[in-house]
């Protein structure tokens, strides 16, 4: 290989690869303009929506492994016949998609619509907004039936009104939902052979545990049985002292303000009583450290129930084998002889990013038009347990029931295979929800019935408020340090005790944390939330 | 040689009796050792396959010792469900292949002219690799050079842009620098051999360890990749398997977000079920390349060359 | 031995340089160019640690922010302890860099051929255990209450100890665990390393009437350096880059304050709002102090060993 030759080829490389960063250095994102709908196409109202049929694409994001069966919905395709509007479906996973989601932003290609709370979290619409349309003008002009719901059911609007006055995102109303979120649940079949009645209070909770502890009622001989175990402490557990938090936020409202609550004296009596009961051995020493797996493992333990107490959405969705024998009870009373309940007082029925139509449509008055189409009471419905005649019944008498899910599958798992269930937009009006008769003794129907022994006693919490670009910025690292430290703090009260001696150290190095610019912040979220009209 | 180096083993040498005891203790330490050692291995090994055959609850419980609890088949007939596992096997047999061949050219080649002293500009050439091991431009540059290259959703993603590991060269390279001695260079071009000849006929046929290690290193991290795949592919066609096993085992955030409703409980009792016999699935094919490859590593393969 | 360089001057003798190295550098061009596109070409996207980024603006088009990012980083309560938890961890783990090699060793001197193979992949084989099911075992064996360790423990009437829900002893746990999974996986290129060497050496010394551990000591050690070397290096290179899933898993409210690590922190705070910037910046200032670490630990091995990186 001579000189020449040899340089050449070197240099050629060096030039090209040098030419290739220059010339695709500036490429950004971009893609193709799609055409705008013709005039006389559309029409502003009745269907179908456009005279020739027109494909808009949208992105919905799943839990785990779900898949597009909800396509197969017949009310889904019924809808496409009737509108003349086709829906290219991207369903992708909860799994892993945070990252997908910043690639997606990134490359700023979006789909037309967004379909489902879990794609875009607030704070990605609140820093990405020049990605999605202003829905105001659409609902006003084109979404009668969104536009009547906005106005029985005011809380939604509170609930969708962006940091900037405007709306960007759809909301939804579920049916037949409770106000309770988790309830207290025992095991009925220990306390009859105890001979115990259900405890009212804590003390009577407490005595009922040492029972529980000592006098080996699930009768196997061995001394396994745990009175209370949950993966890590749930402030449901500190309900009785007034802490209820069913959005997580570590946030009460008291007297009309918001209160950061794990300062509060109530709380610090809440864990003094919790320390009490874990030094007596009643609550699982392995509480903080086991994962989802092992605490399932104890809850339906093979041969013989061990879990005494626990706080859940319904008594049978956890145990195993072993439901028949836990039942739910009212709240316990806690020591200011009040009763407290987590879950919200309107109903645990409101959402919001239910839909989002972006930037990138180029037809958003069919978006509009379609995504009303879903606003209506039977519509409603069908979304969230299937398509009448499949899931549901219709009676001549104007009721509507729930068939029986295939043999194999349990009836909440059918629900997610025949429609998008707790995702998208709905709204079923409160009036309409009486003609709904669902069977009392499982599933949606069940949690109603529970519902009543604690829905007097829910309290308003601190609502799912909306935060600004610029209290996003701030929000993680103060929560990431605040909370972080106050759960750090909990766990180590909770097995070691001795808050007494700590208690002030905590406050100071909360404050040290910034704790007042947190508050700052929420109050500031909140005060705009309920001033929306 | 052979007949010497069995004399050594068998404690007859010159040295006399001093060196024998010492090797002999030597001897019983190093098999204690490894006895203790194969214990504390094997144990949870073990304890996978037989959790793989057992009821969710009783593992988690602590039910699960010597034998399988709750024998069941569940774990591998609920996972062999998804039929997409198929295609998810072929995939990443067809990038594992493919991913493997292009990596060992690519960065053997680089090593091999970075270990040569005489090569000009060897220290800025290496740091040039070595810089890329700490700076990176991030997901979002990488993912729009990627898609302005027109590879995205592409076979050709998976195995060539992200082929050079700067780790794998320098590896490699000491392995040349040390391994293969100068003299060999030279006496190749007295006999007028180039450098890629040279390379080619003699520097990687006395490199078989090294190949052979590289070779286990970059088919490994192909088989057990999944990221890539995620953030590059949009067709399930091109799915590799742990991406596809990824999906099928649920993972946390579902539970919390689904609350206790059946769904969840039922996601996550299959979830634990199937956790044991993914990784049996899923790792069993390629543990079984690495007894092909071990016989690379054996003493006294190479380097008698420089006596020719 | 090089040939006699000319003496025609340094350009003369570069361009000769250059003519001889030609096959080398087409050796070298894959790599390159790969490096260059996919490397090089993308690594504009660190300005996103000085930026207000926002994927709707792109990376050209956001607001500069200058150091606010790292100011903010610098600040933040977490700020001291990440690192210091990062740190440990990472020390701690390199404190173990010469397990593999023992074991490589220890293989070698075995000269039952089927139990030494035998061995050998049962060491390598927890290697492809995925994080999320060695952490769930890890949880199972050592539970107190329903474990292996429990029931050891309580066949000679002792409390166990609880290791996966106690700060002091994270660490510990954390990187164990972590030579028991990969040690033998690490071990393999020492192993290949040591294949290389020459019997006629070992001949020579039992001659010379060496015992084994002396032949470890003046043959297989010397043998292993170069490689260890580079690897301790470029480990020190990683001081700061302690993997994010395993500790993640590991993590809970009791041990918090010795695993709450830099890649957790940064996952964290963008989970409830994604931090570009901020992330990029904690990522730039961690790829900076690791960069800074590699040159000055390059530079000692340069000057007490004939191994150096560059």
């Amino acid at each position: 290989m001579g000189y020449r030759s040899a340089s050449k080829t070197v240099m050629a490389a060096l030039l090209s690869g040098a030419l290739l960063v220059g010339l695709t250095a500036c490429s950004g994102g971009g893609g193709d303009k799609a055409a705008a709908v013709k005039t006389g196409e559309f029409n502003k109202e009745g269907l179908p929506i456009v005279k020739t049929p027109v494909t808009l694409k949208a992105l919905t994001v799943r839990w785990g492994n779900m898949g597009d069966t909800f396509t197969k919905n017949q009310w889904m395709i019924d809808l496409e016949k009737n509108t003349n509007v086709k829906i290219e479906w991207q369903v992708m996973s909860s799994n892993d998609w945070n990252e997908q989601k910043s690639i997606m932003l990134a490359s700023g290609t979006l789909p037309d619509i967004i379909f489902g709370d879990l794609a875009f979290s607030d704070s990605d619409i609140v820093n990405n907004l020049s990605y999605f349309r202003p829905l105001d003008e659409y609902i006003d002009s084109y979404m009668p039936n969104l536009k009547a719901a906005l106005q029985e059911t005011p809380e939604l609007k509170k609930l969708s009104t962006f940091p900037d006055g405007k709306i960007y995102s759809m909301p939804a109303r579920l049916p037949s939902r409770p106000k309770t979120k988790f309830q207290p649940v025992i095991n009925k079949t220990w306390l009859d052979k105890l001979g115990l009645k259900v405890p009212d209070t804590i003390d009577d909770l407490y005595n009922v545990f040492k029972a529980f502890k000592e006098q080996d009622p699930n009768g196997n001989g061995k001394n396994d049985e745990i009175p209370y175990t949950e993966k890590g402490l749930s402030m449901d557990f500190l309900n009785p002292f007034g802490i209820t938090d069913p959005n997580g936020n570590n946030m009460l409202v008291k007297d009309g303000k918001p209160v950061y609550y794990p300062v509060t004296e109530e709380y610090k009596e809440g864990l003094k009583w919790a320390n009490k009961l874990y030094e007596a051995g009643l609550i699982d020493k392995e509480m903080f450290t086991q994962d989802a797996t092992m605490t399932s493992a104890k809850q339906q333990n093979a041969d013989a129930p061990i879990v005494g107490f626990s706080y859940q959405w319904t008594p049978d969705a956890v145990f195993g084998k072993w439901k028949d024998q836990y039942v739910t009870i009212p709240p316990l009373a806690g020591p200011d002889g009040k009763r407290y309940q987590s879950g919200i007082p309107v109903g645990m029925s409101l959402y919001r990013n239910e839909l989002l139509i972006t930037a990138s449509c180029k037809q958003p008055e069919i978006a509009a038009r379609w995504a009303d189409q879903f606003y209506t009471n039977e519509a409603g419905i069908q979304n969230f347990w299937g398509a009448i005649g499949t899931v549901i019944q219709k009676n001549d008498n104007g009721t509507y029931t729930l068939m029986d899910p295939p043999s194999g599958t349990s009836a909440d798992a059918w629900y997610w295979e025949q429609s998008v269930r707790d995702f998208g937009p709905k709204y079923v009006s409160p009036s309409f929800e009486k003609n709904i008769v669902l069977n009392p003794k499982t599933g949606d129907g069940l949690k109603l019935e529970i519902d009543k022994l604690g829905s007097e006693y829910v309290t308003t919490p601190f609502p799912n408020v909306m935060y600004s670009a610029e209290e996003f910025q701030e929000l993680p690292t103060l929560t990431t340090d605040i909370d972080g430290y106050a759960a750090t703090m909990r766990a180590q009260w909770v097995t070691k005790g001795n808050i007494d001696a700590e208690w002030d150290a905590y406050i100071k190095k909360l404050n040290d944390m910034k704790l007042d610019q947190l508050l700052k912040i929420r109050t500031a979220a909140y005060e705009r939330y309920m001033s929306v009209k | 040689m052979m007949e010497t180096r069995n004399a050594a083993v068998a404690g007859k040498t010159a040295g006399g009796v001093n060196t024998r005891s010492s090797d002999a203790v030597l001897e019983a330490v190093l098999y204690g050792l490894a006895v203790l050692m194969l214990i504390v291995l094997l144990y949870p090994l073990y304890f996978i396959v037989i959790a793989s055959f057992s009821n969710p609850s009783s593992v988690a419980g602590g039910k699960v010792w010597l034998w399988p609890s709750g024998f069941t088949l569940d774990g591998y007939k609920e996972l062999l469900k998804h039929a997409n596992i198929w295609i998810g096997y072929r995939n990443t047999i067809l990038y594992t292949a493919a991913g493997t061949a292009i990596g060992l050219a690519v960065n053997l080649s680089a090593a091999y002219a970075l270990s040569r002293r005489d090569l000009p500009g060897r220290k800025l050439l290496s740091l040039y690799f070595i810089f890329t091991m700490f700076f990176s431009g991030g997901l979002i540059p990488i993912f729009l050079t990627v898609r302005d290259f027109h590879m995205y959703d592409t076979f050709l993603v998976m195995v060539l842009p992200f082929s050079v590991s700067a780790y794998n060269i320098i590896v490699a390279r000491t392995f040349f620098q040390t391994s293969i001695p100068g003299d060999l260079w030279e006496a190749a071009q007295i006999d007028g051999c180039g450098n890629l000849r040279y390379f080619a006929q003699v520097v990687l046929p006395l490199s078989k360890a090294i190949v052979a290690v590289l070779g286990l290193w970059i088919a490994v991290g192909y088989w057990n990749s999944y990221f890539n795949a995620l953030i590059y592919l949009k067709n399930p066609d091109l799915y590799p398997l742990q991406l596809i096993l990824r999906n099928i085992l649920i993972t946390n955030q579902m539970q919390s977000g689904m609350g206790s409703g059946e769904a969840a409980q039922i996601a996550l009792r299959l979830a634990s079920l199937m956790r044991y016999s993914v990784i049996i699935v899923s790792t069993v094919p390629i543990m079984l390349l690495y007894p092909f490859v071990q016989k690379y590593f054996n003493q006294g393969v190479m380097i008698g060359a420089v006596k020719e | 031995m090089k040939m006699a360089s000319g003496q025609a001057g340094t350009t003369g003798r570069t361009v000769r340089q250059i003519r001889r190295g030609a096959g080398l550098y087409v050796l070298l061009l894959p790599a390159f160019i790969l490096t260059l596109l996919f490397a090089y070409k993308p690594m504009y996207g660190v300005v996103i640690a000085f930026k207000d980024y926002s994927p709707a603006l792109g990376i050209m088009d956001s607001p500069w922010a200058g150091f606010k990012y790292f100011e903010k980083f610098f600040q933040s309560y977490q700020f001291d302890n990440t690192i210091r938890n990062t740190l440990v961890i990472s020390l701690y783990s390199m404190a173990t860099f010469p397990i593999p090699i023992a074991l490589a060793l220890m293989v070698n001197q075995m000269r039952a051929n089927r139990f030494r193979r035998f061995f050998q992949t049962v060491t390598y084989m927890p290697h492809f255990i995925s994080t999320v099911v060695m952490v769930g075992l890890m949880l199972i064996l050592f539970s107190p209450s329903t474990g292996l360790l429990g029931n050891l423990y309580a066949l000679f009437g002792a409390e166990p100890p609880d290791l996966m829900g106690s700060s002091g002893l994270f660490t510990s746990v954390y990187v164990w665990s972590d030579v028991w999974q990969h040690a033998g996986w690490d071990s393999i290129i020492y192993i290949a390393a040591l294949s290389a060497v020459d019997p006629s050496l070992y001949e020579a010394a039992t001659v010379d009437g060496a015992s084994r551990w002396q032949k470890v000591r003046f043959i297989d050690i010397p043998m292993l350096l170069p490689t260890a070397v580079t690897l301790l290096v470029l480990r020190v290179g990683g001081l700061l880059g302690v993997g994010f899933e395993k500790v993640y898993l590991m993590q809970n409210d009791l041990n918090i304050t010795s695993s709450e690590i830099l890649s957790t922190y940064v996952y964290k705070i963008g989970l409830l709002s994604s931090q570009y910037s901020f992330s990029s910046a904690i990522n730039l200032f961690n790829t900076v102090i690791n960069f800074a670490l590699l040159v000055i630990v390059n530079q000692i091995a340069k000057k007490t060993s004939s191994n150096s990186l560059w």
